[in-house]
């Protein structure tokens, strides 16, 4: 196993993330917990409930070279194994559509924590200091933000 | 004697852990497996105290637990404050608690936006930070930011802001 594979299996297997795997915040998709498929992991967040949405959304992260080089993270349709539609990605009026902006770009997130929207973005290292990648940073940091977002008044209202 | 695995929260131990402890413990062993395994070795063992999930007492020395206070994955928390001064701060304001070390930051969240007047359904737009700027995690308990010196934390009710730019 690759030393950054070998990271993030450190990583989930500490007490932080496990909690949150016990009170299903989030869970690493069955097929990806034993780094099969390296780089990619296949990790599920849970959202709150609203109409016609689901309890759970799946996210395609890259980990390649992690912790070092920051994550990449796409929404993923489980069942078909691609992108997720874009009618399907989540929205909220605010907070959570400023991330989840397919117009954007549709393979990745708009957050401090991700390496594809890092780029050009160098502010947000001072205006979101707790989110601006760091090689410290375990994959936590970036699930508490979509566990965040995906149970904010702004999803749940939209 | 059969052992298995639960979580611990301490002073000065900002990230849980996973410790074995024997199934049949009281809480003065668990306390001495604690001491041991985190690191943690200040003072003696019979200045600290546990919270079990949910408490607000801590348990005395020498208490015998049930099974279904020591399962598997159940959580403890140890410190030798037996509560927290936490003030929290928002837009110019300041509220005053006091908290067991075992609390946990979502309940704090609750109690601060109740005590400044937001509606609770807007909780998951605000988030409490430590002045370090660190966010805390709707898991976390507020004892392992506190120190036995002083006994309190200082936290600061933001909310979340767009990502934009």
């Amino acid at each position: 196993m690759s030393p950054d594979a070998l990271l993030l299996q450190l990583h989930i297997q500490k007490a932080s993330f496990q909690e949150c795997v016990d009170q299903g915040m989030w869970g690493i998709q069955p097929g990806y917990d034993q780094m099969q498929q390296w780089p990619v992991v296949v990790i599920w967040v849970q959202a709150l409930p609203k109409s016609n949405c689901p309890e759970r959304y799946y996210f395609r992260f890259d980990l390649q070279g992690y912790p070092a080089v920051p994550p990449t993270a796409c929404p993923w349709n489980i069942n078909t194994n691609a992108r997720l539609e874009n009618a399907l990605w989540p929205k909220g009026n605010c907070l959570v559509s400023k991330t989840f902006n397919y117009n954007w770009n549709a393979n990745a997130l708009y957050t401090p924590c991700d390496r594809v929207a890092m780029i050009g973005h160098d502010i947000w290292k001072t205006q979101f200091p707790d989110l601006w990648w760091q090689s410290d940073f375990t994959i936590g940091i970036y699930l508490h933000f979509l566990h965040g977002l995906l149970n904010s008044s702004d999803y749940a209202r939209s | 004697m059969n052992k298995i695995q639960v979580y611990i929260h301490g002073e000065n131990l900002p990230e849980s852990r996973l410790i074995d402890v024997p199934e049949k413990a009281t809480t003065t062993e668990i306390i001495e497996i604690y001491l041991r395994e985190s690191g943690n070795g200040a003072g003696k063992p019979e200045e600290w105290l546990i919270f079990l999930e949910e408490e607000t007492e801590p348990r005395p020395n020498e208490f015998v637990l049930t099974d279904q206070e020591i399962k598997a994955k159940s959580h403890f928390h140890f410190h030798r404050c037996k509560t927290i001064a936490t003030t929290i701060f928002y837009n110019g304001e300041d509220k005053f608690f006091h908290f067991a070390p075992s609390t946990k930051a979502n309940h704090i969240l609750k109690k601060a936006l109740e005590a400044f007047g937001i509606k609770e359904v807007d909780a998951g737009d605000f988030r409490l930070k430590l002045d370090d700027k660190r966010v805390l995690n709707p898991n976390e308990r507020i004892g392992s930011f506190a120190m036995h010196s002083h006994c309190s934390v200082k936290l600061y009710l933001t909310d979340k802001k767009p990502i934009h730019g």
